[in-house]
């Protein structure tokens, strides 16, 4: 289908927003790659053009060579411009979600295999107010880390990462727009840690033993992360088993639940901080700890998949349906 | 007194100020000194403040600055206009400027005002010197641009950023040299300006004066600069024929010689002159500031922009402000106003009581020999046969100049000669006149052209006599050698066998040393023909060379068009040109490989190893376990075996080039 992939890069939008998302490495090239003069580079005309009328008036020779170089000295900053984002190849990796107001981690991989010295690349998020600039050397491949600001809870796209340029001389800045389709999960901001969960416990498991471990040994389970180091099978790990965790009787007996309806005083964002904040103190705690919201149960349990699942539901909450 | 901590000059601000120093350095000795020390003592504040020894003025000090060199400057020249006072100002402002850096702006702003001052520093000087310099100039500009633009250089210590950012400046320039040689020959040309320049004072202008004070100046420079060049169609003519005519100074007022200011004269034009053979030649006059242009005896044309007065000065409109190129056809026989005088009485006046004792002298000779011829002779005789000495350091003349000559001190030069002579003649009844310009040349050996330097100049007088006209005599030339006391003058009467004879018997050192000096001078001559003076006459006669004649603007804008496109294109072939890389073929074969895959969804991870790649593919597309397998397998083969074979490579890269993965999804 030439003929769409033609008409589809005369698309205006595309100066602005890029071309569709994609997940593996976007590869910038000819196609993708803008450049116009800056706003230095417009003034630098101007300055041009007034030394020429003057070399032109006094019929000065010096004066017209200097126009001359200085003129083709900007034609030249053009190509080593564009050249500096020519042919790299730039992937995104994962991004571990965030806490709201937190930044988030975006590790970029560039690779510049065979190309040249790029220098002053520039990286930011339309409203990520946090640019990166950075070189990447000769024939490498450059692992970066871009740091993006967090607004709100949910699912956030990382649409229009730009990736420009005016290096060596200002006059002219290229740019490309790049889009991944990673999405970053940001958890709501968890609440000030000065309200305590209920204590109740619906499930009626009484009170056991307080104090971790000192349970009586049930038996071994597969590792979660977040487990307590301590409950480790270290034998089992020696003998090449894996990794198992000791469960114990006691923890069981301390069962939590969050509810979402313990907290009428709040409206839902506050809920949800705090509820956040609970979960996140419970895994700290390793207690196991169930979540309950509005059209979703969640049966208690604990490990650092569980604490994920609990935060990503509190962070899509009434979300999913708004788009 | 609090006291600053010191701290190193950071790279940025270390290249701008060398800049600005540089973009200084040529005016500084040209500007008023309390302008000069005022820029250096700004330049010195923001090194001072950078390196943690001195505050910045705050924004009243600053104002108080501005308005007061605002003011400095209209006192000094009562102007803010003009290229005198205009670069000035500007060079005040770019230093005061340094004051106030707060962000990227500011420092483009400084950069792009010392772009400004170095183009008005041409209207001064266009030699190969202010070139070459203008290169170098260039140069620490760009890297001061280039290290705006580079975070990561910002933080180097100053010598390795200058390094860095020139190394890379240089390159750019070389890359523009092509482009800028293509617009600064094919770029249309206009012939004039396009509005008309304020006549400004001129300052200095070199060369000969509009008058001459015999007893005066007492010294005669050693100036050996050019006055300007001569290139010869054909060979050109002898010694005793080159008088190269400039001023003519008609008007006596008893000690000095001035030239005649008559608005009424009428333009002439050049029927009078009865013809010999044409001698074809182009002049390259360096700037003198004044109207003259030189022409060998008598000129036959008149270049453009110029016109010949009366008493035959070949003058320009405008000031020779530049290098100026013409072309003239001179003949070398002549007769001029042969049967008629104009104004007559003009040559004739000697104010009543100058020289006394002249006037007996010339009457009781004139009594003597009532007819013109003998009487000139017997005058010439006179200087021949006296004790006339010629010397370029005569004594000084405060009594009546001609007389005190004539007959007590006897020493001088051409004017002393000239002067005293053209008295003789107008108090005998015949009209005389006295012309400066100058007189010989000296061939470059190593080129075909001829230098005429400052230290030619000479005046000789013009006789008009009934039916033969404006006669040509130069009573210096009688002055037996013997009696002459400078040997450069000496030299000027030989023809160019006998100075090639008395070349010989110098030694190797200087006669290499005057090689070199013709060197330098025939570069020089290149410059102002090719730089200076290439003009819309001389683009238009390269074009004609090339076999393209009278190209309309437009062509001509067409023509560079064209040439500029396609040296672009090889500067962008070269820019983008391939770098062999670092990494062995084998490595690129391998990414390759991957590149290929990640067309299915798979991105190698950078932590990720060959084998663990492979497998996580051969998981979830069992069709391509042979290939990948075989390929990952070689790969680490070739990759860590000491020395793999290059028929294994070969295998590699086939495989690889034959590898084509089916998208899934």
């Amino acid at each position: 289908m030439r003929p769409r992939v033609f008409f589809d890069s005369l698309r205006p939008g595309r100066f602005f927003h890029g071309d569709a998302p994609v997940a593996n490495a976007i590869n910038l090239s000819r196609r993708n790659i803008y450049i116009l003069p800056s706003r230095d580079g417009l003034f630098f005309a101007v300055v041009l053009i007034l030394m020429l009328i003057g070399s032109i008036n006094y019929n000065n020779s010096l004066g017209y060579l200097l126009c001359f170089l200085l003129g083709s000295l900007s034609i030249v900053t053009i190509l080593h411009t564009y050249k500096n984002l020519y042919r790299l190849e730039i992937t995104m990796g994962e991004i571990k979600p965030v806490f709201c107001a937190q930044d988030l981690h975006i590790p970029l991989t560039i690779n510049n295999l065979g190309g040249p010295a790029r220098r002053a690349l520039r990286f930011d998020f339309p409203d990520g107010e946090i640019p990166a600039i950075h070189d990447i050397a000769a024939d490498t491949q450059a692992n970066i880390m871009l740091r993006c600001k967090t607004h709100r809870r949910g699912v956030m796209k990382l649409e229009r990462l730009r990736i420009s340029c005016r290096f060596p001389l200002g006059l002219f800045q290229t740019w490309s727009i790049l889009n991944f389709v990673q999405t970053a999960l940001v958890y709501p901001h968890p609440a000030d840690a000065d309200r305590l969960p209920p204590e109740h416990s619906e499930q009626g498991h009484g009170d056991g033993c307080q104090g971790q471990g000192s349970g009586d040994f049930t038996g071994l389970r597969n590792y979660h992360p977040g487990d307590s180091l301590r409950h480790i099978h270290w034998k089992a790990l020696a003998k090449g088993q894996g990794l198992l965790s000791k469960q114990f009787a006691g923890e069981n007996t301390r069962e939590l639940w969050l509810d979402w309806r313990s907290l009428p005083q709040l409206d839902s964002e506050a809920r949800l901080s705090q509820l956040t904040r609970w979960v996140v103190d419970a895994h700290k705690n390793g207690i196991a700890y169930g979540l309950w919201i509005p059209g979703t149960e969640i049966t208690p349990d604990r490990g650092g998949a569980h604490r994920h699942h609990c935060l990503r539901l509190l962070a899509e909450f009434g979300l999913a349906e708004a788009d | 007194m609090a006291s600053m901590r010191t701290k190193k000059l950071p790279a940025d601000i270390g290249i701008l100020l060398l800049s600005v120093l540089l973009v200084c350095l040529p005016h500084l000795l040209r500007l008023p000194l309390w302008i000069s020390t005022l820029c250096l003592s700004l330049i010195v504040w923001r090194f001072l403040h950078e390196t943690g020894r001195a505050p910045l003025p705050g924004k009243y000090l600053r104002l108080f600055m501005l308005l007061a060199s605002l003011g400095g400057l209209f006192a000094s020249y009562s102007t803010l206009l003009g290229r005198t006072a205009g670069s000035a100002m500007l060079l005040l402002m770019l230093c005061l400027k340094l004051l106030e850096i707060k962000g990227h702006r500011d420092v483009v702003i400084i950069i792009y005002i010392s772009f400004f001052i170095l183009i008005t520093s041409f209207l001064f000087d266009q030699s190969i010197y202010s070139g070459a310099y203008m290169l170098l100039l260039v140069l620490s500009l760009l890297s001061a641009m280039i290290v705006y633009n580079h975070p990561t250089t910002q933080q180097k210590p100053l010598a390795p950023a200058l390094r860095q950012t020139a190394g890379l400046a240089f390159s750019l320039m070389l890359q523009a040299v092509p482009l800028m040689l293509m617009l600064f020959l094919l770029f249309p040309r206009l012939p004039g300006p396009l509005w008309s320049l304020p006549e400004e004072p001129q300052g200095g202008s070199t060369g000969l004066a509009d008058e001459l004070e015999p007893g005066r100046i007492s010294n005669l420079s050693d100036n050996h600069a050019v006055a300007f060049r001569v290139k010869f169609e054909a060979p050109p003519p002898g010694q005793e024929l080159l008088y190269w005519r400039g001023p003519v100074l008609s008007l006596f007022t008893g000690r000095k010689w001035k030239v005649l200011r008559d608005d009424s004269v009428s333009r002439l034009n050049l029927d009078d002159i009865r013809f010999s053979i044409p001698r074809d030649y182009t002049i390259t006059l360096e700037p003198h500031n004044r109207h003259w242009l030189f022409a060998l005896e008598m000129p036959g044309t008149i270049p453009a922009n110029a016109y010949l007065t009366q008493d035959l000065q070949l003058l320009q409109t405008r000031p020779v402000a530049n290098v100026t190129r013409y072309k003239m056809r001179a003949y070398l026989a002549y007769q001029l106003d042969a049967n008629s005088i104009v104004n007559r009485h003009y040559y004739l006046q000697v104010p009543e009581h100058v020289a006394p004792r002249t006037r007996r002298f010339v009457n009781r000779l004139r009594e003597q020999y009532a007819q013109d011829g003998r009487f000139i002779n017997s005058i010439l005789n006179y200087f021949r046969e006296q004790n006339f000495i010629y010397t370029r350091k005569p004594p000084r003349l405060d009594g009546d100049t001609v007389d005190e000559f004539l007959f007590s001190s006897r020493r001088g030069y051409c004017v002393h000669y000239a002067s005293s002579f053209a008295v003789m003649m107008r108090l005998a009844g015949i009209p005389a006149r006295i012309v400066s310009g100058y007189q010989g040349g000296e061939m470059n050996p190593l080129s075909d052209y001829m230098i005429v330097r400052q230290s030619d100049a000479h005046a000789w007088v013009e006789l008009w006599l009934p039916g033969k006209g404006w006669l040509r005599i130069d009573p210096t030339s009688v002055i037996p050698d013997s009696r002459v006391e400078a040997t450069q003058d000496l030299l000027r009467r030989k023809d160019d066998r006998s100075r090639a004879a008395f070349n010989l018997k110098q030694g190797w050192f200087s006669k290499s040393l005057s090689k070199m000096r013709f060197a330098w001078d025939s570069l020089n001559n290149r410059w102002n023909n090719w730089v200076i003076g290439y003009n819309d006459k001389r683009q238009q006669s390269l074009l004609s060379s090339l076999g393209a004649d009278n190209l309309s603007i437009y062509h001509l804008a067409l023509l560079l068009g064209i040439a500029f496109s396609i040296s672009l294109l090889f500067i962008t072939l070269f820019v983008f040109r391939r770098r062999q890389s670092r990494f062995n073929p084998v490595q690129q074969a391998y990414a390759q490989f991957c590149h290929k895959l990640s067309g299915c969804g798979f991105v190698r991870k950078p932590e990720e190893t060959a084998q663990d790649y492979a497998r996580r593919v051969i998981e979830l597309r069992q069709d391509l376990h042979s290939s990948v397998d075989t390929i990952t397998q070689l790969y680490n083969h070739l990759r860590y075996a000491r020395k793999p074979s290059s028929r294994l490579i070969l295998q590699f890269r086939k495989k690889i080039k034959h590898f084509h993965p089916r998208k899934t999804e």
